[in-house]
């Protein structure tokens, strides 16, 4: 009885912990257009669909919360700190993220380097060219109330 | 056997298991819409160079107006159309002016614009291909102050389409510039919007900047920055100089919305607060407003 209690006790710590890959992303601008935007990004994950998921979370990440230096959004598309937007609107950003929405505005992405452990970078990582329609990002902030519409 | 429960209590009480917070209910911003400023595109002019002809000579610099302001319309926001303003001016006799800085800026202050982006267009002829740069600069049209700056480039082409290249180069541009303008906006809408005030006295009136009135007896030109002082928002102003005659202050800013009723504030309500503290002096004045300029003659 003992050693059952033991084995259930075990079991249930060694569930709680989950074996994750530490985070890492990296995003490069390529192109864009009036309506688009094209980047590398790279990320790692615990396997090829988490890792390519991770990437284009990042792509989507870079545009709201940092800007992408050298292109025409160089700015952020929210102002301000990304943990102040994400505790000012938590119900938009966790379907936004947590729930994947972001990928309604992924319109293309390309395996570049596949997935596997690169030289130089922690855990196994992925590349995708990833195209956003950042036109209809911005329009979804807008209308969800998160960025203002262009004016006062 | 009594642990049994007491492991079932444990596998499903969430342990190591992140308890998801309920999301707070987002409470939707109201009140009054704000009155968006008026903004409109106009060629730059160089020296040789007529306003009034310099679009139909050139299908170019139309297609440069046109994609500028396409790049608005993307963003929801219209424009005051220039050559319908031009058309406009060109029946009063303002049109006679042969300056071109003149005619400009009759223009930009008949059309009501709050701000206006001056589009310059300069072609590259090369061996190596053409290209087209546009520089596009936003103005307020009160105050001067610079809203966005952006140069765009077209790239070297070995054709003859400058239209094609013009509009390449504003399209490299035009995004940055808008947002440019919207960091600009967000500023105004954080910390007021800018409006000039231009205090002068009446030619009959015997009184000074430099006259002490009110019950401290102050200079008036201290009785008046001590008052702006209290009104700007954030205690935000600038004077640009005072004399004995004029007293000019080229930035004061002033909500967005009245404070007390939520309502839109504009140049003309800051100008009837000036009338009550003018009245309170024992004063009576002239106002007049041009865009966000206030022009307040003491009599």
């Amino acid at each position: 009885m003992k050693s059952v209690f033991l084995s259930l006790i075990a079991l249930l710590v060694m569930s709680s912990c989950s074996r994750t890959t530490a985070e890492f992303a990296r995003i490069v601008y390529l192109t864009d257009d009036r309506a688009t935007i094209s980047m590398r990004c790279t990320a790692t994950g615990d396997n090829r669909e988490k890792a390519a998921q991770a990437a284009r979370r990042e792509a989507i990440k870079t545009l709201l919360f940092r800007g992408v230096a050298g292109s025409q959004q160089s700015r952020p598309l929210i102002e301000g700190t990304e943990d102040a937007a994400l505790q000012q609107h938590p119900q938009y950003f966790q379907q936004l993220f947590e729930q994947q929405h972001y990928e309604r505005f992924v319109t293309q992405s390309v395996v570049v380097v596949p997935f596997a452990r690169n030289n130089g970078e922690q855990g196994k990582t992925i590349t995708l060219d990833v195209r956003i329609h950042l036109e209809a990002l911005r329009k979804d902030l807008e209308s969800n109330g998160i960025v203002r519409r262009f004016g006062l | 056997m009594k642990v049994f429960p007491l492991l079932l209590a444990l596998l499903f009480g969430g342990v190591g298991t992140i308890s998801a917070q309920t999301p707070q209910p987002e409470v939707p911003t109201a009140a009054t819409t704000t009155v968006q400023p008026k903004i409109m595109v106009i060629p730059y002019v160089k020296a040789g160079e007529d306003l009034r002809t310099i679009l139909e000579n050139d299908v170019n610099k139309r297609i440069v107006l046109t994609k500028i302001r396409e790049a608005f319309d993307s963003r929801g926001f219209t424009t005051v159309d220039f050559v319908a303003r031009l058309k406009a001016l060109s029946q009063s006799d303002a049109m006679k002016s042969d300056s071109q800085t003149d005619l400009k800026s009759m223009l930009v202050a008949s059309s009501g614009a709050d701000l206006y982006v001056e589009a310059e267009m300069d072609v590259l002829l090369t061996a190596s291909g053409n290209a087209v740069k546009v520089l596009l600069t936003g103005y307020d049209t009160s105050s001067g102050a610079s809203l966005s700056n952006k140069v765009g480039e077209s790239g070297k082409f070995y054709t003859d389409d400058m239209g094609k290249l013009a509009s390449k180069a504003v399209e490299q541009c035009a995004t940055d510039f808008l947002n440019t303008m919207q960091a600009k906006f967000t500023d105004i809408v954080d910390n007021g919007r800018t409006i000039v005030v231009d205090f002068s006295l009446d030619e009959a009136s015997t009184l000074t900047f430099a006259s002490e009135i009110g019950t401290q007896g102050l200079p008036l030109s201290d009785e008046i920055m001590l008052w702006i002082e209290s009104q700007a928002h954030k205690g935000n102003y600038h004077v640009q100089g005072t004399t004995d005659r004029q007293m000019i202050f080229d930035e004061v800013r002033v909500p967005l919305k009245d404070p007390k009723t939520g309502a839109n504030y504009n140049v003309q309500k800051f100008g009837l607060e000036v009338f009550k503290f003018m009245r309170s002096l024992g004063l009576s004045i002239e106002r007049n407003t041009k865009a966000n300029t206030l022009y307040i003659k003491i009599k």
